[in-house]
């Protein structure tokens, strides 16, 4: 009886181990000793978007595969949306959540006007640019629970200290992607956000 | 089981300090790291000998490390529209240690000289603290890729060769000595240092303040 016990337990901890091996973590996270709730700004491709929002630490979600599941889950995607208008819209929108509520997952995006002819190039013309967000031709967005009701456009800044990307094939592309950001929605702001990604083939949609 | 313990290591000493001709050695030193830093520093210390025979003694050692403050730069950026993009941000590192060291004193030539060639193999523990501040606009900038304190302890292991040589009243020393860093010997940070793996040169004296019992 005992035997069988042992048998179970040590079968069942061994499926434990190997599901949990198999899931691998893409982002690393190095709190920022000074500014307590984000992580230090960096640009060696550690997959991680951190600011505060209303004061509040948010961060985006770790880019993981899971065991048995067919694809990553990514932090971060930048993608150039066809509209029927004189221009087109470049959005880079990060998933994330607030640290002290993990499961109260939302989005929080910023949205270019394009022209029609805009490509990956042009994008990448923007590394080691400061680029002002007006609020009308360039915004930012929140899709985040009790976060601006009202949907309100946010303006502010964006550095981009690396924006490069490569292509890697017909319409897939691959790169990195770094920088720090700030935004205004009049009734709350966005601070101290700092972004590190590297971008691969399925997070870059042209 | 702490009784007992304490009982074998008061024994220990006991019988290490009557079988022993005992030296308390003051020392002072220089040392520079060579594991990828560039960091430099002041040791003062202090170890008491215990001379066992003529090749051997076994030596328990007090050493501080002072930094010698080693200066940088590195980037900075400003989303705010009304100052430059760009900024130096000053970076001081100030290497400090400190360390416990039981070592071996291994005679390696004639015993009646007055002058002698060590090997020194030593184990210990040691904490390294290697401390970062930035001098920069904080309000307005943030640092790219900053360094951050580190605070590492653990056990390291060394060694080395020194000469001594034998005076009327007591004895003079060169050490030139070798460590490994301690602990798992990495920053778990994606630091521009590491942790030191120091190699020392120091002098230092013998006085020797209680003579072997049936010793000459």
């Amino acid at each position: 009886m005992a035997n069988k016990i042992i048998k179970s337990l040590f079968n069942c901890s061994t499926a434990v181990l190997i599901l949990t091996g198999c899931s691998k973590d893409y982002t690393t996270y190095y709190a920022d000793t000074e500014t307590r709730g984000v992580a230090i700004f960096s640009d060696k491709g550690n997959n991680i978007f951190t600011c505060f929002i209303d004061g509040i630490s948010w961060r985006s979600m770790d880019r993981v595969q899971r065991p048995f599941s067919p694809g990553i889950r990514y932090e971060v995607s930048i993608r150039k949306f066809v509209t029927a208008n004189t221009q087109d819209s470049l959005v880079i929108s990060w998933q994330g959540f607030f640290s002290n509520n993990v499961k109260d997952q939302g989005a929080f995006s910023l949205s270019i006007l394009v022209s029609k002819k805009f490509a990956y190039t042009d994008l990448s013309a923007l590394e080691g640019k400061r680029v002002p967000i007006d609020g009308s031709n360039a915004f930012f967005t929140t899709n985040i629970s009790g976060i601006n009701p009202t949907g309100t456009l946010g303006k502010g800044n964006i550095f981009f200290k690396q924006l490069v990307l490569h292509q890697a094939s017909n319409n897939l592309y691959t790169g990195q992607m770094s920088g720090l950001l700030e935004a205004d929605f009049n009734t709350f702001k966005v601070t101290s956000g700092r972004f590190d990604h590297t971008l691969d083939e399925r997070q870059v949609i042209f | 089981m702490k009784k007992k313990m304490l009982t074998v290591i008061s024994l220990s000493l006991h019988s290490a300090v009557c079988m022993s001709q005992i030296y308390i050695e003051p020392f002072i030193g220089y040392q520079a790291d060579m594991n990828r830093g560039n960091f430099r520093q002041l040791n003062t210390g202090l170890q008491s000998s215990f001379k066992f025979s003529k090749t051997y003694e076994l030596v328990f050692q007090v050493q501080k490390s002072w930094p010698k403050p080693s200066n940088g730069t590195d980037s900075s950026f400003s989303l705010n529209p009304n100052l430059p993009l760009y900024a130096l941000a000053q970076k001081s590192i100030r290497p400090s240690s400190f360390i416990i060291t039981f070592g071996n004193r291994i005679r390696l030539t004639n015993e009646t000289s007055p002058n002698a060639l060590n090997l020194l193999l030593n184990i210990g523990f040691c904490n390294q603290s290697i401390e970062v501040k930035y001098n920069y606009n904080k309000s307005d900038y943030t640092i790219l890729n900053p360094d951050q304190t580190q605070d590492i302890s653990g056990v390291y292991l060394g060694g080395g060769i020194e000469y001594i040589r034998l005076l009327k009243k007591g004895r003079v020393f060169i050490q030139m000595t070798a460590s490994t860093p301690p602990g798992a010997g990495k920053i778990k940070y994606p630091s521009t240092f590491n942790i030191m793996a120091p190699v020392a040169v120091n002098v230092g004296y013998s006085f020797m303040v209680s003579k072997k019992k049936n010793g000459k």
